[in-house]
Order: C-alpha cells, then structure tokens, then sequence
C-alpha cells in the first residue's frame, strides 16, 4: 500500500466512522473526544496575537518543535517571499513569524536552518524588501537563492499526470526537515494561494505548471514531497493578489494556522478569506488524490483565543 | 610635491578611476562611489549639454576645460578607462620583455582634426555613429561587457558552486551578457586595433584618432604646465624618449609636442641630467619650417580623403530610412522619452545593460535599424522591467536614459499591453493560468469569468506601463498571448484605483470554522 493508497482508505474509514458517529449516540463522541485529548491535535488555530506569540502557543499545542526536528537535523524553511513588498503590503510571508519559525527550530536542536524562496519579482531586491532576509540572518539562518537553475535538480513525481516530473531546489533534497510557511492571499488565478500553492516557490519551471494544468501541477506536487510542516500566516491577508497593489486589500486577521496537513489547512484558509472551497480546484485535486482531509469536521482542530 | 612623485601620483589615481569605473558596471557596486568617476567622462558629458542643455553637466565641462587649461591632457592618463586599460596592456608588456621603447613620432596633426572635425558634425547633426565608436568611455564600456564582465562572472560562478558544494552561501551566482556575434565583432576588430597600437606605438590611438584626445590636445598645447627639456642641461641620450608612452618626445630637437602628450609623467624620473621638467611656462612660438608645413599638408590631404569615405558612408546609412515600417520595435526603457531622443543620445556604452537586475535591457542589433545599431533595448523575452527599479535612468552617463523620481518613472508608459486570445493557454487547453495577470504591477491585466470556474485575462492598457512582465512569463507556446506595443513616444499611462475589498466574516467574530 502506497502513500496514495493509504490516504484513500483513511479517508473512507474516516468518512464512515464520521457519519456513523453522528448516527449512533454522545457517548461514542465522548469517547473520541477523550483519546483526543491524549493526541496531538490535528490542526490548531490561533488567532488575535502578534505572529510569534501565536505560533509559540500553536506549536506548544502540537507538543512543541522537538516532535518535528530530532537534535542535529538541519531544516529548510520556505516562506512566500514572491514579491518586492514590504511587510505592511501582505504579500510576503511575516518576517517577524519567520524569524520566531527559525529560532524554534535552533531551539529544537537543528544543526542548520536554510531559507529561500524562487521569486517572482528579482530575488535580491524582494528578499530585502520583504524584511525576511534581515529577520532569517538574525535568526542565524542560512539565506540562500533560487533565481538560477543550477540550485535545482529534476525528481520524478510518483503517480502525477501533469506534473511528471519537475526540477526541485537541491535543498528541499537534502534537508531533513522541510517547513513551509505560506501566507494567506486571494490569488487571481487560482482564487487563493495558501500552503499547496506556496510550493510553487520549490520548483523552477513554473510556467510548464501555467502552460499545463496550474491547478493540478498544484495538487500533483505533494506526490512528491508534502511539507513536515505548515504554519499559515493569516497575520494580515491579502484580498486582491497575489501581488500588493494596494494598502486597500489588506485585512488585519490576527490568525494563524498550523498543521501537517495541506488539504485542511487550504480548506480551513480559504474560509478565513471568505472563498468558496468549491471554486478552489486544486483542492478538490489533490483531496480525491488523497493527500489530506477536506473535510474540517473530521479533523481533531484546536481553537486556540488569545 | 616633487615632480618626481607625480608618476605615483598618477598611477595611483589612474587605477582607483580605472577600477571603480570597472565596477560600476556591477550591480552589487555601491551607488555613490558609482556615479562619481562615470559622471565626468567627457563624451558622455558633452552629448548630455548639447541634447538636453543641462547646466550642471556644462559646469563639470567647464572645470574639465580649465583643469586641462593648467595641467594639460590629465584626463588621458587619469581618469580615461581605456587610456589606463592600455597602460596596462604596456605594463604587462614592460614586465615580460623588460624593455619597451618607444621613438618619436610627428603628430599625424592631420588625421586627428579631421576625426575630430568629422565627429563633430556627425554630433551636430544627430548622428552618434562616429562617437559611439570613438568614444574611449564607451569603447570601455562595451569591453567590460563583452569582456572582463564574462570572465569576472565565470570566476565568481565557479567560486559560488565551489562554496555551495561545501554548504557555504556566501556568493551569488551573476548573469553572463548575452553576446550577440554580429554586435561583437565590430568591437572586436576596433579593440584588436586599439590593443595592436598600445602594443606597438603606445598611445597611438589617443593621440591620432580618439576625438576626445584631439580635443584635449588643443587645449594642452597651452596649458600652463608642460613638459619642457632643459636645453642646456640635456644631453640628448634619448632615455626618455624610449620611455614616452605619447612619442611625442623629439630628445633630437630637445622639444615635447605637448598637444600629444598624455602627462603620464613617466620622462621625468629617467633624466639622467634632470633637464625634463613639468613646470608652468610662458609659450614662445616657435617657427616652423617649410619642410614641415609641406608634409602636414601630405598628411592632411590622404587623411582628409579617407575618413571623408567614412564620414560619407557614415552619412549615407543614417539619412537612410531605417526599416521600422513593417514591424515595432521594441520599447526603449523608461525615462528615455522616445526612440528619436533614445538612438541620438545613446553611445551604447552597456552601462544600464550592465546595472540592470532583471536584464530586460540587451544591446540590440537591428531592432531600431541601422540608425540605431547596437543600443540598448528591452528585451522582454529575457527578462522585465521591475516596477521598482530605477537603476539604469541612475546611471546613464549621457542622459539618454533621463533621471526620474520613482514615483514618475511608475507612469511612464513605454509600451500598452496587448492580449491575443487566440495563443492562450486557457482558451486553447481549457486550464486556468493567469500567469499575466498575477504579475501585472499596475492592474492592467486581471483575470475574468470565462467558461465555468475558468478565469481568463482581461486588459486595460490605459493603465498599463509596457513593462512588459505579462509578456516575459506568458507560459503560451510557440507565440506569445499577451505581448506589449511599443510607444515609439513614450506616454503617460493612468493610476489604477483601488476600492477596499473585505472578504469573509470581520476578525472580531472568531474562527469562520
């Protein structure tokens, strides 16, 4: 049984036991909720903090970042720095929230952290802009680019249609732990961009996933490699991007999201932006290629208020 | 100071010019130290007055003017990026042969004035041919770019790759220029000649056909200071003859034809006597002799005939209709006005080519015909022009690319968007892309309801600024969707308004799930 296969059973058995669960009575739920308790949650939700202060209670909730990095691993972390925009624009991951990522991972005992993201605007000036590359260097991460193809290597992805194979950064290959921290936009394109779409920032030919199939490359590339890690930063979102235009399209939110799964994070984020999930193709993709769970209410979600 | 000193003097500055300079044609190059020696490189200076009547660049002329007045051609063997490129290349020579001579040689006065005169009416009269050619800043510039740029680049990569393969990200990987073979060898044939003349006859080039040395000679033959020989105390032993860069050292007559000297002050640490000196003067004029009015006028006749034939051609190609009719050029970058203003005022030196961080600016071939051969242009298939950036209207020695705020130069429409629906990706496959709209800066593209959850691109070129983004990442194959038209004359494109847009439940009311 592979990856794929797995995720397909878990959903139906999940599925079923959801509507089974309503079907029969409380005390079954009682009991659910009870071993829910001693596991980690599924997702958890915070919301009215600063960045920081919100991902140290949300990763605590998880069981804090020694449940995702072992002593010695080194770690790559992959923000949305697409756009020369400051950090008030939203079109750029927080920097404040990755520079606290970064530290946590230190904190965890990771050997070495690395930061990059292939922009779309020009690489140097968008990581300075952005604020991220000063806020990764206090963390003492490593900044590293993506703007030649010589950082990227070709992997076959495993079971895809549209995105056979693609060339992926050498160092989302070679790095134990893989930390993806999208922020929230509207996206013109594909109606949002979230934590599947982020990915986009990993690989080099982004215009074969234009030119092909946007929404299925999108939902394909986790066949290949799905993130250790999600931390959404719904801090301030954008509502018209996924570029800053204006000042008028930002939403101060104060929420942040974390969890493993890209399906529900996308499913939970796209309400936050106030988007239809059904206008949202690759989410609908990468669910029936089983890479996560769509549906919220069988998830463990923890709601944390501050 | 001792005169003596004013050798170390000049080597110091010559190379601090000579490597700034350099550098300022990369990108990582800090600004201020940039501009300085780049801004008062003469050409440049004199196109900026005549076109656009600047006075700061009359008053830097003017300072030139004077400084040359006193001390006489110092710009040739200070400040001049290719007179100390060919310092070096008679260094390096010196080094390896240990000896170098050098023997007096008549001013080909002839020759030169008619350069210069040729070149000055080619000026006048809107042609930049002569001086694109000439021009020792930009003959420099278009050698970094084809030149030292490649290799520094080559070093720097394989230092990066080096480095990264031991986990260390210290370097960043640089562009290597585009190189064109039909732009290159005219270039090249003009630096083999340069190079071949600094290796045989020193600084033969800048004392018989750079224009700007001719100039500068004018003036020198005046200037205050000069070198003078001591008549008594010289010996004529010829040492500094052998050792004159400029030939223009007669230790024969015991005279120095200072119109020709570089003041490169190598003569006046070898006098065994100490008879050459560079000390103010008062001119006597000296008569000259038949003989010698005789072959001046030899020299200016077959001169005169020969560049008359390639002044003549040179006039011929650019009254020429260039042929823009059956097809649009591609924009000329922003802040340079129009292709008119672009193609007079550009010497095609490859500074913005070098500065430009997405590398939309490229040397053309004969994107603006033969009129504007070899110009820069945007070249929106390799790159875009960054909403942000002002880089090459910083740099532009000439201000053929104008200075403008960032804010104005966010208006400046060099181009309108154009969008072929019958090449796009998501009218021809029925998948979304709106790989143009995402991109767009200014709004001018956005994606609209199509077929079903289909989006696809809707334009305004009103709004548009030609920075051609939509065009560079247009995913369609084998054509472009969405292309820019070229403003031959650049206009001024609208500000977009943006309403507030909210969506979903206001943060007060917690989680929407």
């Amino acid at each position: 049984m592979d990856r794929r296969d797995f995720f397909k059973k878990a959903f139906s058995v999940a599925a079923v036991a959801g509507i089974s669960s309503i079907a029969k009575s409380v005390p079954l739920l009682a009991a659910e909720a009870e071993t829910a308790n001693k596991k980690p949650p599924d997702l958890v939700a915070i919301r009215n903090s600063t960045p920081e202060k919100m991902f140290d209670k949300g990763i605590a909730a998880l069981g804090g970042m020694k449940k995702f990095i072992h002593k010695g691993q080194t770690v790559v972390v992959k923000p949305n720095i697409a756009w020369i925009a400051n950090p008030e624009g939203a079109a750029d991951t927080n920097p404040i929230l990755v520079k606290r990522v970064i530290e946590q991972c230190f904190g965890a005992g990771a050997s070495k952290v690395y930061v990059f993201d292939h922009t779309c605007d020009n690489s140097n000036t968008t990581y300075t802009v952005s604020g991220i590359e000063k806020a990764a260097r206090e963390a003492n991460a490593t900044v590293v680019q993506a703007n030649k193809e010589s950082y990227f290597q070709e992997v076959r992805v495993p079971g895809a249609h549209a995105l056979k194979q693609v060339k992926v950064h050498e160092l989302i290959l070679e790095s134990d732990v893989f930390i993806n921290i999208p922020i929230l936009k509207h996206h013109g394109s594909t109606r949002m961009t979230c934590a599947m779409k982020n990915l986009m920032g990993v690989v080099w030919d982004r215009a074969h996933y234009h030119r092909t199939d946007l929404n299925r490359c999108i939902a394909e590339f986790p066949l290949y490699r799905k993130p250790d890690l999600n931390i959404v930063d719904a801090y301030n979102i954008l509502t018209d991007g996924p570029r800053a235009k204006s000042l008028e399209h930002v939403v101060n939110k104060k929420m942040q999201l974390i969890s493993k799964d890209m399906v529900a994070l996308d499913v939970a984020a796209s309400q936050i932006l106030g988007e239809e999930v059904e206008n949202i193709t690759y989410i609908k993709i990468a669910t029936d290629l089983g890479l996560g769970t769509s549906n919220l209410d069988e998830l463990n979600i923890k709601r944390i208020d501050l | 100071m001792k005169t003596g000193k004013l050798k170390n003097l000049r080597v110091i500055i010559e190379l601090l010019f000579f490597t700034i300079i350099t550098f300022s044609f990369f990108f990582f190059f800090p600004e201020t130290l940039k501009n300085i020696p780049v801004k008062i490189q003469i050409i440049p200076l004199i196109i900026s007055f005549i076109s656009e009547g600047f006075i700061l660049s009359l008053i830097l002329l003017a300072i030139i003017a004077i400084v040359t007045l006193i001390f006489g051609r110092i710009y040739c063997s200070f400040f001049c990026p290719l007179g100390c490129f060919q310092d070096i290349l008679i260094r390096t020579k010196k080094s390896a042969q240990k000896k170098v001579k050098f023997e007096y040689r008549k001013p080909l006065t002839a020759l030169r004035l008619t350069i210069l005169i040729l070149t000055m009416i080619s000026v006048i009269s809107g042609s930049l041919y002569l001086i694109g050619y000439l021009d020792p800043y930009s003959i420099f510039g278009r050698l970094v770019n084809y030149i030292i740029k490649p290799i520094i680049s080559f070093i720097n990569n394989s230092g990066e790759l080096i480095l990264r393969k031991a986990d260390i990200y210290w370097l960043n990987i640089m562009n290597f220029p585009q190189i064109k073979i039909l732009a290159i060898i005219p270039f090249i044939l003009i630096l083999g000649i340069i190079i071949y003349l600094s290796l045989r006859k020193g600084r033969l080039y800048c004392n018989s056909v750079c224009p700007l040395g001719t100039l500068l000679g004018i003036f020198s033959v005046r200037s205050l200071y000069k070198i003078e020989i001591d008549k008594s105390s010289c010996t004529s032993c010829g040492i500094c003859e052998s050792v004159c860069k400029g030939e223009c050292i007669n230790s024969k007559d015991k005279t120095v034809d200072n119109s020709s000297c570089v003041r490169c002050f190598n003569c006046l640490n070898v006098c065994p006597s100490f008879a050459i000196k560079y000390k103010p003067s008062i001119t006597t004029k000296k008569v000259q002799t038949e003989k010698k009015q005789n072959i001046a006028r030899r020299n200016f006749i077959y001169s005169f005939l020969g560049i008359l034939g390639f002044g003549g051609a040179n006039l011929f190609l650019r009254n020429k209709k260039t042929p823009i009719k059956n097809y649009s050029p591609p924009p000329t970058p922003p802040g340079s006005i129009s292709l008119d203003k672009f193609i007079s005022k550009c010497t095609a030196c490859y500074l913005c080519v070098n500065n430009c961080p997405t590398n939309v600016l490229q040397p053309s071939l004969f994107h603006y015909g033969i009129k504007g051969i070899f110009i820069p242009y945007m070249d929106f298939y390799s790159g875009y022009c960054s909403y942000e950036c002002t880089k090459c209207l910083e740099v532009c020695p000439t201000d053929a690319i104008m200075l403008h705020t960032k804010e104005e130069k966010k208006t400046i429409q060099i181009g309108r968007v154009k969008f072929i629906k019958d090449f796009c990706v998501v009218y021809k496959n029925n998948t979304n892309c709106g790989a143009c709209a995402e991109i767009c800066p200014t709004d001018a593209v956005r994606m609209v309801p199509y077929k079903g959850l289909l989006l696809i691109p809707s334009t305004r070129p009103s709004i548009c600024i030609g920075c051609g983004a939509c065009q560079n990442v247009c995913p369609a194959k084998p054509e472009k969707a969405i292309v820019v038209e070229t403003n031959i004359i650049h206009k001024e494109a609208k500000k977009a308004e943006f309403r507030r847009r909210k969506r979903g439940k206001e943060e007060s009311e917690g989680f929407p799930f």
